[in-house]
């Protein structure tokens, strides 16, 4: 086991909207290793989105964490200032991959112009001579070339909607990678690519994890996805963590019964159509243990009054479920 | 609804609502609040101008009506004037707009070049000219307002029928034959209502206002209709010394105006689809 | 060969989109978005339509519909030509066919509520009675599985699911036989798609109904098409029965297109096999349009485009190599 880059733990976080209080993250728990990709998987509603906006820090208004830490690197985020967060994390320490480039993008800029003033922003050091702004200009180009950007230095000139989505995602990531960050957050980013596309983006990901020493945060619904480019898979079942391990042992042996569920459903994994009946819980209207009890098939009266926590299983391998508390030491 | 608790919880547009209620019913009841009804016509030389007291709450005027009673009875014909302009304007503006924003080439372009062109017409200068034409009046001044206010409908009934054209749900409309007129009023005017609504508001606020400066000028209302701006021009030849002559009628068209304002802002942020609800 | 009666017949259909004269200006020339399609649709089954985008099978979908008026080419439905006509004129023409949004969300006034929605597709067939209007909106509903006070909800109420259905409700509701389904599950939880598609077959059965399936979800396609047509810059390059596309694709493109697919149980991230993105401008009018960026074109390919022939019964293949390939 390495350096632990992420960890994330009893995240329990609200919002306060116009129908009353929606608790969206109840108890969130999972770990990041250093030079990992770890793929977070869940479905609509399961708070994806909220989890990475607590992470970077850009909650919406009416937003409140109520308790947990979210340590970064040995310190815990949760604790940053807004100034702290803005000028030392996000962009820099921290890379995000957004899921529509387009809308990431300001259209009315040149591509260019966009990147290099995150870098200027940040204003990291770059080895070599010559002016910062030079330097950063040679280093963006290089970063270009590297994510396979045709022309890259006529792409510094042109406008965001002159890309393919493809090449946009591309330019995305690049701007992710500009800071040289440690971590990676990327949020579906290839969830609105063709398919051909998106093998070629996974597989740049892949290697430009490698390449450049990153541990990577990779959210998604598709399990193909994970199980093809993530080291780890962490799922999570309307706002609560069900399940963490490395992806082989998850996806070949789920033990959480709603991973089981899932998997059932997968194309390569039925030979019909197969659902899970019953419908993801409003997060206004949650009940207070394990959300995913109603449609669970292994339920038990206590599942309702109270949830386990991630209980270790098997090497790294660890399940929030009732069912495993007996095999609490 | 939810659309109206959200409304209830904007303190302005709850102001604003406030206080154009409090209009409305004056306008309506005003000739049993005011304590001096008689004075439309009447006149008490013995007591012109004398300052506010507590027979006479706002004084009186030049002719030694009460000015408390006459700003009341003005509620009338001010709110008249403002719902027939912005009513008339509205269904010829927004007639228009639907027409121009769903159908394509000449007749399109037709519509929107005539909306231009009166546009540009000076609202005061059609005014000055109607009353040259027609004799200084109410309903000339109201014609002239009607005249140039309609265009701002189209524009902006225009502009949303022209994004509504090209929304999925009205594809699929024609896709199950919906005939033009029914996906004209029954979707397109649904949707576009939010602007509509928005403008029409701010538009009684705005057409009182100018109506009352074309009395002023004298085209607008004669005397002796107990209009707000009427007062201010007749009370020009009094001032400084009686001030509460121009006073309280100009706080009357600024309170009025005003709560028009709020309202329309208020209604800004409610008018979205989002917030219908079924139970 | 089946012998069921073809209801669709595509002849030649060709769709040219943008062109526009200029005054004073050089003309904008239009896109070829569909090339020479040919297909036919037999009754009762589901024909998928796959392909990335800007294969056109958005654009021929609503050129079958009727929205799209076609460039060149004829559409015969059950035996009748019903081309050469305004969008208006097409759609009352081919009220048989209806189509089923990808955003089903989007394709739902958000003003009113779904149940009328619902109600106005009869009030425009001219159903007269509102009695029969909402008796039958409720077995409708009950057919897709709703609730029917789910008619009282407006569509930012309902979940994506939900929505589907109220969609698929709505058209069924005007008697179609053939549905034009695009994306049906796209945005949809894996959890869900299976209730729509379970739901698709069954309402095929019971109603009879003949599907075109437009969608890029190979694996979804896969299990409920009966046929599987691969489409690639407004052209058809290759036809044949689902099973058969997936376990013995002739085309390069529908090779890379599988060999793309993420697997559950992969043995490692295979390395992309084409080159390049897909083309933005207009394909080249010679040639194959995949020559470009296909790892087997030789000097032949880029000169002469590829028709349709015949490689087994019922399979069709558009490339000059495939023989060969094959080996």
């Amino acid at each position: 086991m390495g350096r632990v880059v992420l960890e994330v733990s009893n995240l329990r976080v609200q919002i306060k909207g116009d129908e009353g209080i929606a608790r969206i993250l109840d108890r969130i728990d999972f770990r990041l290793d250093q030079g990992r990709i770890l793929g977070v998987v869940g479905e609509s509603g399961c708070g994806k989105s909220t989890l990475i906006r607590t992470i970077l820090g850009i909650l919406p208004d009416g937003a409140s964490i109520e308790s947990g830490r979210i340590m970064f690197e040995g310190e815990d985020l949760l604790a940053f200032s807004e100034s702290e967060m803005t000028r030392t994390v996000r962009g820099s320490r921290i890379g995000f991959i957004p899921q529509d480039p387009y809308l990431a993008l300001n259209p009315l800029f040149k591509v260019g112009q966009q990147i290099l003033e995150i870098m200027r922003w940040h204003a990291r050091p770059m080895a070599g001579p010559g002016k910062p702004a030079e330097q950063h200009r040679k280093h963006l180009i290089a970063l270009l070339r590297r994510v396979q950007l045709p022309d890259p230095e006529g792409a510094l000139e042109r406008y965001p909607h002159q890309f393919s989505g493809g090449q946009r995602q591309r330019l995305v990531i690049a701007a992710a990678l500009a800071c040289a960050p440690t971590l990676v957050i990327a949020d579906e980013p290839t969830t609105a690519l063709d398919v051909t596309t998106q093998q070629q983006i996974l597989y740049l990901l892949r290697e430009l994890v490698e390449e450049f020493s990153i541990s990577m945060l990779f959210v998604t619904h598709d399990l193909s996805v994970v199980s093809e480019l993530c080291d780890d898979l962490c799922v999570i079942y309307a706002g609560q963590s069900a399940e963490q391990g490395p992806v082989r042992a998850v996806l070949d042996a789920p033990e959480h019964p709603y991973t089981r569920a899932l998997l059932a459903c997968h194309p390569d994994r039925s030979s019909g159509f197969v659902g899970i009946p019953g419908a993801v819980p409003s997060p206004l209207r949650a009940p207070p243990g394990c959300r995913f009890a109603p449609r669970c098939p292994q339920a038990m009266p206590a599942c309702t009054t109270r949830i386990a926590g991630m209980i270790p299983v098997a090497d790294d391998h660890r399940v929030n479920c009732l069912l495993y508390e007996a095999t609490l030491g | 609804m939810l659309a109206i608790r959200k409304f209830l919880r904007d303190i302005p547009a709850l102001v604003g609502l406030l206080i154009v209620l409090f209009v409305i019913f004056i306008a309506i009841f005003g000739p049993w609040l005011a304590p001096h009804p008689g004075d439309v016509t009447a006149s008490h030389l013995l007591q012109r101008l004398k300052p506010p007291s507590a027979a006479f709450p706002f004084g009186t005027d030049n002719l030694g009506r009460d000015l408390f009673s006459r700003v009341i009875l003005g509620a009338r014909g001010a709110l008249e004037v403002a719902l027939l302009v912005v009513g008339i304007a509205m269904t010829i503006g927004v007639s228009l707009g639907l027409i121009a924003g769903y159908a394509t080439g000449w007749l399109s372009e037709t519509i929107m070049r005539v909306t231009d062109v009166f546009l540009a017409l000076p609202q005061l200068i059609l005014a000055l000219a109607l009353a040259q034409l027609m004799g200084p009046s109410l309903q000339s001044a109201m014609i002239a307002l009607a005249a140039t206010y309609w265009p701002f409908f189209t524009r902006i009934v225009f502009a949303e029928a022209r994004r509504l054209r090209t929304s999925l749900f009205i594809d699929a409309l024609e896709g199950m034959g919906a005939g033009t007129a029914r996906i004209l009023f029954v979707h397109i005017l649904p949707n576009a209502c939010s602007p509509i609504i928005v403008r029409a508001t701010v538009g009684l606020g705005f057409t009182i206002l100018v109506a009352a400066t074309l009395g002023f000028l004298g085209m607008g209302a004669t005397p002796p209709d107990p209009d707000w701006g009427l007062a201010i021009a007749q009370s020009r030849t009094y001032l400084p010394g009686a001030w509460w002559y121009a006073t309280f009628p100009g706080l009357a068209i600024l309170l009025t105006v005003l709560g028009f304002n709020l309202v329309g802002d208020g209604l800004r942020d409610i008018l979205d689809p989002r917030l219908r609800r079924s139970r | 060969m089946n012998d069921a009666a073809v209801v669709l017949e595509l002849r030649d259909i060709s769709v040219r989109l943008g062109g526009r004269r200029r005054w004073l200006l050089p003309a904008i020339p239009a896109f070829p978005a569909v090339s020479n399609v040919n297909l036919e649709i037999n009754a009762g089954e589901i024909l998928g339509l796959v392909g990335e985008s800007g294969c056109g099978k958005t654009t021929l979908g609503r050129t079958v519909l009727g929205l799209q008026r076609e460039s060149a080419g004829s559409i015969k439905l059950n035996g009748e030509i019903v081309t050469g006509l305004e969008p208006r004129d097409a759609r009352r023409k081919r009220r048989a066919i209806h189509y089923v949004h990808q955003d089903a969300a989007a394709a739902l006034d958000p003003w009113w509520s779904v149940g009328h929605a619902l109600e106005e597709g009869l009030i425009i067939q001219g159903v007269p009675h509102k009695a029969e209007r909402q008796q039958r909106m409720r077995d409708m509903l009950a057919a897709v599985g709703l609730d029917s006070d789910a008619a009282k909800r407006y569509p930012h109420e309902l979940s994506g699911g939900q929505l589907r259905r109220i969609a698929l409700a709505r058209v069924l509701l005007l008697r179609p036989s053939i549905i034009i389904l695009d994306e049906p599950t796209s945005g949809l939880d894996m959890s869900v798609q299976a209730t729509i598609l379970n739901l698709l077959l069954d309402l095929r059965q019971r109603l009879g109904l003949t599907y075109l399936f437009i969608s890029h979800d190979l694996s979804v396609v896969r299990k409920l098409c009966d046929r599987v047509a691969i489409m690639y810059l407004g052209r058809i390059i290759e036809i044949a029965p689902a099973e058969r596309i997936f376990t013995r694709p002739l085309h390069p493109y529908t090779q890379a297109l599988l060999a793309a697919v993420p697997r559950l149980e992969p043995q490692h991230l295979s390395a992309p096999q084409i080159r390049g993105d897909l083309p933005t401008s207009a394909p080249a009018t010679t040639g194959c349009s995949f020559a470009p960026r296909c790892p087997h074109a030789l000097p032949l390919c880029a000169a002469q485009q590829p028709v349709l022939e015949i490689a087994e019964t019922g399979h069709e293949i558009a490339c000059h190599r495939w023989r060969e390939l094959a080996q």
